[in-house]
């Protein structure tokens, strides 16, 4: 198990507040606390480039820029192409998937889900990252 | 355990709002035909929404959404045609997945039975008639050159070396930017509550230092009280101002739910109408946002059982098959305007007179003498409606008369305009805040009295003898405009001070508007001008006392605010 920062900052991005909440409350349950969110993609992206992110959990079907969008902007950035990013996707979507980690997602998780799943993908990240 | 109470609250609330969001484009869906962004938008919504109620185990929600979530994209893959029927069924879906949330807002544990909607859902995804080349060639061909875009990017290397252009910061990602708060209502009001009272102490604190000046005139500590009270001023109108604007929210907020209520009433009585909705973004207070839904409904409702005839009928007038209906708001002024405008029948006054007599509501003689605005104005009376049974629509023996009840609970007026064969328009006027007002104060016998601002043209002095009798109404003629004329000390039944009126007196003279109504007023005095605070006085009906409520003044007097609609209407 990686060893965690659990005051590292970490990014919600998600265009319905409620669901925004729900990522936060799980991320709470597994002792996260610096969490801030964004409405969508075009947000999001704006708040990694002024702010000390080091993890981000991004929906993925969003109005604007959406997460995929959102995903390349920030693999094509110098300044943070190496931040981790975990994509929340509904069952429906799981084909495209392969169209997120082309595109350099370090991991998935399919909603709905729990503190514990959620735990195994962030473990899973940040395991690979301390490598 | 609060932590989940209120995140179900706070779905509930974002699950009402993204259901109210796309109910309006399953009609512009309907008459404009295939369009990828309002499709996308729905199926976003039912997506969100299945997401969501997930991870709160709302499965029924889940079940519904998700199927709906599955036609709407194949609908906008352009895989399945857009059909009258696939929308009615994911309309249902948007119909249930209300009232499955409402149970959850309310917390009253019912379960409903969804197996039906289920099994209707999945079957007409099954029966959907897929898209052809025939049907849709325009848009399967759009739908392949999407398609070769994703390929273009997917085949570029990956993390593209460098951006070839810089992130441009849209227009518009300034304004989403700005972070949102939700706030509760009640706080709201709680600091809506309390700028009022701060109104009233600045009108106190304005009084009381003029008065100060006026006795101690040239103290240098008078001078430094005056600047001080005069930067209140400001800044309390300033904290008025922005108060106001947390409680606005754009009209769109009623009329959105307008275009599906005129599709599914129209079709039920075999008619077909179009709604045009223009001024949604027009912001008004929450009050009006609450209050103003039900009196829109009886009128558009109306509008679709009476007014707009059977297309039969509209070919043989020489008029479109489809009726039309257009909703509009406007701000004109310190007033908000909302008009509905069909292109029907019209009323026939003659009908609505023969109605009012044969009801008691007007004696036959008054329906002869009766002017047109003044009997078209008979369909807001209790009791009234024109057609002998009601139907269905606008059923329930209530009518009109709920309109302008709603209405002047706001301190507005409706007002009705009709043309045979052309159609009816129904304008209500409403303030722009409810809760602070500019009146004119004035005396009338010992008493001072507030009257709305809004309701005052002109305020002029003329002698007692320039008013005349015609026929047994007191009239004055104003820059050739005679309008009628009203004392008010006798319309309130209070001994007038300004001396015996035989006498040639100048007299002050309140040119009033009530709605379309022009007439004048006299008072005895005019005390000034002042920015009052409306408290509503329980127990008393305002249309029957013509008291609208009770402010109290900068020299810390309570005063009545004075409603000349009801006043002259008596």
């Amino acid at each position: 198990m990686p060893n965690y920062n659990y005051k590292m900052k970490i990014l919600v991005v998600d265009d319905f507040s409620t669901m925004r909440r729900i990522v936060k409350n799980v991320l709470k349950q597994l002792g996260f606390e610096n969490v801030e969110e964004a409405e969508d993609g075009e947000q999001a992206y704006s708040k990694l480039q002024n702010g000390s992110f080091e993890f981000v959990v991004s929906d993925w079907n969003m109005p604007n820029t959406d997460g995929l969008e959102m995903l390349k902007k920030i693999r094509a950035d110098a300044q943070l192409k190496e931040m981790p990013v975990l994509m929340v996707t509904a069952e429906a979507e799981k084909e495209k998937v392969i169209e997120a980690i082309k595109a350099g997602v370090n991991n998935y998780v399919v909603k709905p889900f729990t503190a514990e799943v959620l735990k195994e993908k962030m473990d899973k990240i940040f395991d690979k990252l301390g490598k | 355990m609060d932590e989940m109470q209120e995140i179900i609250a706070d779905f509930v609330i974002e699950a009402e709002e993204s259901l109210d969001k796309i109910e309006p484009l399953f009609v512009e869906l309907e008459t404009k035909g295939y369009n990828k962004d309002m499709l996308n938008d729905i199926f976003r919504s039912m997506h969100t929404l299945k997401g969501a109620a997930g991870f709160l185990s709302f499965q029924d929600i889940v079940d519904v959404s998700h199927r709906a979530e599955s036609i709407m994209k194949k609908l906008r893959d352009n895989e399945v045609v857009l059909s009258r029927e696939l929308i009615d069924v994911i309309l249902k879906s948007v119909d249930t997945l209300r009232l499955l949330i409402s149970h959850i807002k309310v917390k009253d544990g019912v379960k409903e039975d969804v197996s039906n909607l289920l099994k209707e859902l999945d079957s007409a995804l099954a029966s959907a008639a897929p898209a052809d080349a025939e049907s849709g060639k325009g848009e399967v061909k759009a739908k392949v050159e999407d398609e070769d875009k994703v390929k273009v990017k997917v085949a570029q290397p990956q993390p593209q070396p460098q951006p070839s252009s810089p992130p441009q910061p849209k227009p518009s990602s300034s304004d989403e930017a700005v972070p949102n708060l939700r706030v509760d209502v009640p706080r709201i009001d709680k600091v809506m509550d309390l700028a009022g009272e701060i109104v009233l102490a600045r009108n106190r604190l304005l009084n009381l230092a003029a008065r100060l000046d006026a006795s101690y005139s040239g103290n240098p500590n008078i001078d430094s009280l005056l600047e001080t009270t005069a930067f209140l001023d400001r800044v309390t109108s300033d904290l008025q101002l922005a108060v106001m604007k947390i409680r606005m929210q754009p009209i769109q907020k009623v009329f959105g739910k307008f275009p599906r209520m005129v599709r599914d009433m129209s079709k039920a009585v075999g008619k077909d109408i179009d709604i045009e909705i223009s001024g949604g973004d027009t912001e008004v207070d929450k009050t009006v946002i609450e209050n103003i839904g039900d009196p829109l409904v009886h009128i558009i409702r109306n509008s679709i059982d009476h007014g707009i005839e059977t297309p039969e009928e509209r070919r043989l007038k020489d008029k479109p098959e489809k009726g039309k209906i257009s909703l509009n708001a406007y701000q004109k002024g310190t007033q908000i305007v909302i008009e509905i405008l069909d292109d029907g029948k019209g009323i026939d006054l003659d009908v609505v007179k023969r109605k009012a007599v044969s009801k008691g509501l007007i004696s036959m003689e008054d329906s002869l003498k009766m002017s047109e605005e003044a009997a078209i104005d008979l369909i807001f009376l209790p009791g009234f409606s024109t057609k002998e049974v009601s139907t269905e629509l606008s059923g329930r023996g209530v009518g009109m008369d709920v309109v302008k009840t709603n209405v002047s609970k706001l301190n507005g007026y409706v007002e009705a305009v009709t043309r045979s064969d052309e159609g009816t328009t129904f304008k209500i006027s409403l303030p722009l805040t409810l809760a602070i007002i500019q009146a004119m104060m004035v005396r009338i016998g010992d008493e001072q009295y507030a009257i709305p601002q809004t309701m005052i043209e002109e305020s002029i002095k003329v002698k007692a003898s320039a008013i005349k009798d015609v026929a047994g109404q007191r009239v004055l003629n104003i820059r050739g405009n005679v309008l009628p004329f009203f004392g008010m000390s006798e319309v309130l039944g209070i001994k007038s001070n300004a001396a015996n009126s035989s006498s040639d007196l100048d007299k002050y003279i309140l040119v009033a508007t009530v709605g379309d109504r022009r007439f004048c007023i006299s008072v005895d005095d005019l005390v000034g001008q002042e920015e009052i605070v409306i408290k509503t006085i329980s127990g008393i009906e305002a249309d029957e006392c013509g008291i609208l409520g009770a402010t109290i003044t900068g020299d810390g007097r309570v005063v009545l605010i004075l409603d000349l609609a009801v006043i002259v209407r008596s």
